[in-house]
């Protein structure tokens, strides 16, 4: 929402990125580019003349998008892409992106907080804890075959849309505090399985069950 | 003029509340006038405004969790806010424990101000960082007047601080707000809002700003002070998996109008109107396995200064025909108790 600069217009900010990484190209030639990278995000080419405010919230995304295809890459890092979008226009970019994946064969890494977007979009996940990987795996199997306890209540804790209606739950406890993380398991304060050894020793990231998932946690060593 | 006759006529049959009604609005509206430039006034025209709520009716049964469902800029906050009448409506009546208090003074409303409260999205923002929990809370007996001694207070705080649990109290009556966690907050924005014992309580995206780990606590939380308190809630969700688990009843709205509105399992497993349908379809499902098979529908939620006309989902619906266009759906009753406004029911 806010990462474009609202004093440029669209089409030169992408124009930048496309400058910044190829200084040698022609003003027309980076036009022609720009109009290109615009159609390829689904915007209308002559659109490239407004600025962020004259766009709507999925518009703007769309040439976040098309910025960051700008210099051709083979690696996208897209950091919370719908969270500040509605769930139809989220619908619309996550397809986008996930198109442009495989027509332009690109790898993506998506970072997220809703596990449901991440079901959709990834094959592989890795959940995090306190700045520490804590299960990695392929999406099925860590949707399917949770062992974290972390990532048990996660998933857990995410209403389905699907289903009949329960009483949610959640996982009990704060989110740590990364000045001072807990000793051992970082995740030991908040797990309904804590043992002694949680507390002291940190438990290492090793295959368990399916080969490539791999869990950190003390219950499965 | 005749849709307006229509809305008003099908009113008295959205009365599903069951156990009395605690609230009633009937055809609410807010426009917000647009602010001119000197030259437009000079040339002016047509004046234009933002239809933020438009038209809206539905009631309220006492201890009934409600849900307003919607894209932003549906007018789901505003008609949150126009309900307890912190936003003045543009025309419309509202209804409150059968007594009309769209014309009230503030004066005449401040009893019953006890009645009715308000937890807002951002605990971050809503509470003083200025001032202690204690204070916080002890806010609206202070207004109200409804505590003697300072002992009362303290004990009556307390006691709201155990049922949020906020726990032990003693510690947490003398901390600021930034000595918290957000799920804590968040509780003490719910302790404020019940203290009152309110019939009655708006609850505005209550856990979008919290850690998603918490924020079934939070939510179940205020399930459970509704239930023993019972009072009725209006829970402003844009997460329709959400609504569906905690609302007895919803209603989803489009560009400040009511499109859909029905028990939340009729709203989510059997949608009738096409945004419904469309709104469903996008919710992403946490599962890996089901792939999401339906069209997401194109384009995004046009400018409430100048909605379509006729039905206002016309320019996104895929079974928009002539009609559509022309004229305004009214919201009619389709099935008991399950209320559509599209020219496919009608």
């Amino acid at each position: 929402m806010n990462a474009l600069n609202p004093v440029f217009k669209v089409g030169d900010q992408i124009g930048e990125a496309i400058k910044t990484h190829d200084p040698k190209v022609s003003n027309s030639d980076v036009k022609e580019r720009v109009s290109k990278l615009l159609e390829t995000v689904g915007i209308e080419p002559s659109r490239a003349n407004n600025y962020p405010h004259e766009f709507s919230g999925g518009m703007r995304q769309r040439a976040l998008i098309a910025m960051a295809l700008a210099s051709d890459p083979s690696l996208v890092v897209a950091d919370e892409p719908g969270t500040a979008l509605d769930v139809i226009v989220q619908a619309q970019i996550l397809r986008l992106m996930r198109d442009l994946k495989d027509k332009l064969g690109l790898s993506m890494i998506l970072i997220s907080h809703d596990l449901s977007i991440i079901a959709e979009t990834c094959e592989k996940v890795a959940i995090m804890y306190a700045g520490r990987i804590v299960e990695y795996g392929n999406a099925v199997s860590i949707f399917k075959d949770p062992k974290h306890p972390y990532t048990q209540g996660l998933i857990k804790a995410f209403p389905s849309i699907n289903g009949p209606r329960v009483r949610m739950t959640s996982i009990p406890g704060q989110p740590p505090d990364l000045l001072n993380p807990p000793s051992g398991c970082r995740f030991n304060p908040r797990c309904p399985y804590v043992m002694d050894v949680c507390k002291r020793v940190e438990p290492m990231l090793e295959e368990h069950g399916e080969r490539g998932h791999t869990v950190s946690c003390h219950l499965y060593h | 003029m005749n849709s307006e006759r229509k809305d008003s006529q099908i009113e008295s049959s959205t009365d599903t509340a069951v156990g009395g009604e605690v609230l009633r609005v009937e055809n609410l509206r807010k426009w917000y006038p647009l602010r001119k430039g000197f030259m437009e006034t000079l040339l002016s025209k047509v004046e234009a405004s933002v239809k933020a709520v438009d038209l809206v009716s539905f009631s309220l049964g006492k201890g009934e969790i409600f849900a307003l469902a919607g894209e932003s800029g549906s007018g789901k906050t505003t008609l949150g806010k126009l309900v307890l009448r912190l936003v003045e409506p543009t025309s419309g009546k509202i209804f409150f424990q059968g007594k009309d208090i769209t014309e009230l003074s503030q004066r005449e409303l401040k009893p019953l101000r006890r009645e009715m409260q308000i937890i807002f999205q951002d605990p971050f923002e809503s509470l003083n960082p200025r001032m202690i929990i204690k204070e916080i809370i002890a806010e609206p007996l202070r207004v109200q007047h409804l505590a003697k001694t300072e002992e009362e207070v303290e004990e009556r705080v307390k006691q709201v601080l155990t049922e949020v649990e906020v726990v032990p109290p003693e510690e947490f009556l003398y901390r600021f707000p930034h000595e918290l966690s957000g799920g804590q907050r968040q509780r003490v924005a719910v302790a404020r809002a019940f203290i009152l014992n309110p019939s009655f309580v708006v609850a505005d995206e209550p856990v979008s700003m919290l850690d998603v780990s918490i924020r079934a606590e939070i939510v179940n939380l205020m399930v459970d002070m509704v239930r023993k308190h019972s009072a009725s809630i209006i829970f402003i969700s844009h997460d329709l998996a959400l609504a569906k688990h905690i609302a007895d009843r919803i209603a989803i709205m489009y560009l400040g109008k009511v499109m859909e509105l029905s028990t939340s399992e009729n709203v989510v497993d059997l949608p009738l109107h096409p945004y419904t349908q469309a709104l469903i379809a996008a919710v992403p499902i946490p599962d890996p396995e089901s792939k999401r098979t339906k069209d997401v529908i194109s384009g995004e939620i046009p400018s409430p200064v100048n909605p379509p006309s006729g039905c206002r989902f016309r320019t996104r619906c895929p079974y928009a025909h002539e009609r559509c266009s022309t004229e305004e759906p009214p919201l009619v009753e389709v099935e008991k108790g399950h209320f559509v406004a599209c020219h496919l029911y009608t």
